[in-house]
């Protein structure tokens, strides 16, 4: 086997007691949470009486114990089954599907947005720490760093989509547009500008300082003496020694915060009402759906997973000393 | 006599309060290797960096260093521009190398500063001078990084490096001090083939007396900032004149040092 598609293989087998826990404990939650879903059912859809309540309940399983539910539950995973779901009345892989490519769309945008704009920018502080420059983009990212989500979200909304009515105020896409190839993307990505820059903030100014901190660190580094000894341009000492060594860290928190933005997702989801994964966790929990959450849980942590896993190769791709020991 | 490589006129330098070096003199014969010798706080590194011109930027400086050599080729007063005309290496053979960059590239990226070569011949270029410094198979490590060598080898590339401008001054501070002994000897050895070879003015700061007394055909002995004596090495280690050059001589260490022998120890206060 290629050694590369082995390290996959075995970083996904290490990931599978991770997941176990994490299922196990995100049923335990929602089974200490008073209510189930048929209570939940009857919130919302007015009046069922008694027997019919039972009768519902006997019907989604909810009449056995926890233990056979589980069990139930694992025994249908394994065979890639994730269950039904009763908020949504259909499959929950179904529904994951459906909700999963916003999310990730989302997510990745803001990904990208915050390394690559944070890390220019830290670059361009760290260049000459101590500098007007460097001390005007760090007060900057500790500003933006103190600003939550959903606050900026919803000042953006007030702004861009309410006064200067620039771009839309939700949702992922207009409504029944009928449009279709690049006219619907860019309608889509028209949509995505200020959730993904109110996300992608707070990570931009993390990214910044990160870089930044990192680099006039590595301007005392003996090696940046010696370059300098050398002759080699300033510029050139900057961009493809001090920088190059900097971003080693920075890439290490990409892979952190993987989970991180998927929790700040539901939030901003909610604020821009984009029909996205994170929404669909709050609507399972609040719906007591126990199958779409542990699938929204599974998901979730399959993801960061992955996350991490492709940090873990560019990391092994960016410095050599971690290549020689895996 | 033939106009020095380097010539030095009353050079201090201080950092406000603290006075690193006061008014030295000296020249460096072009072709010459010169050795700086004295204790840790001398002045004997401040003076080499003086030299390089990589003194911090809170040193003040009065005095002249001047390059005759650069005068003559070109507009006279030019700065001497470090790599080109003058290479560097440092004692700690780890801390000279880019850890996340190929040692080839590392050292080719000083040919194509200096020499505007391409990229590709810039490589073969330090494949040659890997060769030099007796890198086995050199052109195979061009990809190599840092780590996968050894000590002594990377002070070589280091050295590599610092040669890679084709500069006419070699300035070395400690440059074996952090390697043992059978190490030091072979960079000892490949340094004096190096500058013998191609004509280099050597300038090296050390603490080891036999080193100096081996290798440099001068030598100039700091203390306190000031420079107590300078001359052939013969002369100045066979008949000191300075009791603080003589202090040193007597406490140095060798291998034909008598076990149980106590050491002198050098008073500060009975030499100023």
């Amino acid at each position: 086997m290629p050694p590369l598609a082995s390290f996959f293989l075995r970083r996904l087998a290490s990931a599978l007691p991770v997941l176990g826990v994490v299922l196990i404990g995100g049923f335990l939650l929602l089974e200490a949470a008073s209510g189930d879903a048929v209570d939940s059912y009857v919130a919302r859809s007015g009046a069922l009486d008694a027997e019919q309540m039972a009768q519902l309940r006997t019907e989604w399983g909810l009449d056995q114990g926890p233990l056979y539910r589980f069990k139930a539950y694992a025994s249908a995973l394994v065979q890639g089954d994730l269950g039904w779901s009763t908020a949504f009345e259909r499959p929950v892989g179904t529904v994951i599907l459906e909700r999963l490519p916003v999310t990730l769309l989302l997510m990745g945008c803001a990904t990208a947005l915050a390394f690559f704009l944070g890390s220019l920018l830290g670059v361009i502080a760290g260049a000459r720490p101590g500098s007007i420059g460097d001390r005007v983009l760090s007060i900057g990212s500790l500003a933006l760093y103190a600003i939550p989500g959903f606050w900026l979200g919803l000042v953006l909304i007030v702004i861009f989509a309410v006064d200067l009515r620039w771009l839309p105020i939700g949702g992922i896409e207009t409504i029944a547009s009928g449009k279709s190839g690049l006219a619907r993307l860019g309608d889509i990505a028209v949509h995505l500008v200020l959730p993904v820059a109110s996300l992608a903030m707070v990570y931009l100014a993390l990214y910044l300082r990160l870089m930044r901190d990192r680099m006039s660190e590595i301007w005392r580094d003996p090696f940046v003496k010696a370059l300098e000894a050398r002759g080699i341009a300033r510029r050139r000492i900057v961009w493809h020694h001090v920088a190059r060594n900097a971003v080693l860290p920075v890439v290490t928190m990409l892979g952190l915060q993987a989970a991180a933005m998927l929790g700040g997702s539901v939030v901003v989801e909610s604020v821009f009402a984009i029909p996205g994964f994170g929404r669909l966790a709050a609507e399972a929990v609040a719906r007591r759906d126990t199958p779409l959450l542990l699938g929204v849980i599974l998901c979730s942590a399959i993801t960061v997973i992955i996350a991490n896993l492709l940090v873990d190769l560019a990391y092994g791709k960016l410095d050599p000393r971690v290549r020689a020991g895996r | 006599m033939t106009e020095p490589s380097v010539r030095i006129r009353n050079l201090s330098v201080d950092y406000g309060d603290t006075v690193a070096l006061s008014d030295v003199s000296l020249q460096i014969a072009r072709g010459g290797r010169l050795a700086l010798i004295g204790e840790s706080g001398s002045g004997k590194s401040t003076l080499a960096m003086a030299i390089a011109g990589m003194l911090p930027r809170q040193a003040h400086v009065s005095g002249s260093i001047e390059f005759p050599d650069l005068d003559r080729n070109a507009t006279p007063g030019r700065k001497p521009k470090l790599g080109k005309d003058i290479g560097v290496l440092f004692q700690d053979p780890g801390g000279s190398l880019d850890p996340v960059m190929k040692i080839g590239d590392q050292i080719a990226e000083v040919i194509m500063t200096h020499q505007g070569m391409g990229w590709i011949s810039a490589r073969v270029r330090a494949a040659e001078l890997l060769d030099r410094v007796r890198i086995p198979k050199a052109l195979s490590r061009l990809n190599n990084y840092p780590h996968e060598f050894s000590g002594g080898q990377k002070q070589r590339i280091a050295l590599a490096a610092a040669l890679a401008g084709h500069p006419s001054l070699l300035i070395a501070d400690e440059p074996t001090s952090a390697l043992d002994t059978v190490v030091q000897w072979h960079i000892v050895n490949l340094l004096d083939e190096l500058v013998r070879e191609s004509g280099l003015t050597l300038l090296f700061v050390t603490h080891d007396i036999a080193l100096a007394s081996e290798r440099a055909d001068k030598i100039a002995v700091l203390y306190r900032g000031k420079l107590v004596e300078s001359g052939p090495s013969a002369r100045v280690l066979g008949k000191p004149e300075h009791p603080y050059t003589k202090a040193l001589i007597g406490a140095h260490i060798s291998l034909e040092t008598p076990r149980g022998r106590r050491l002198a120890e050098i008073n500060g206060d009975d030499l100023v």
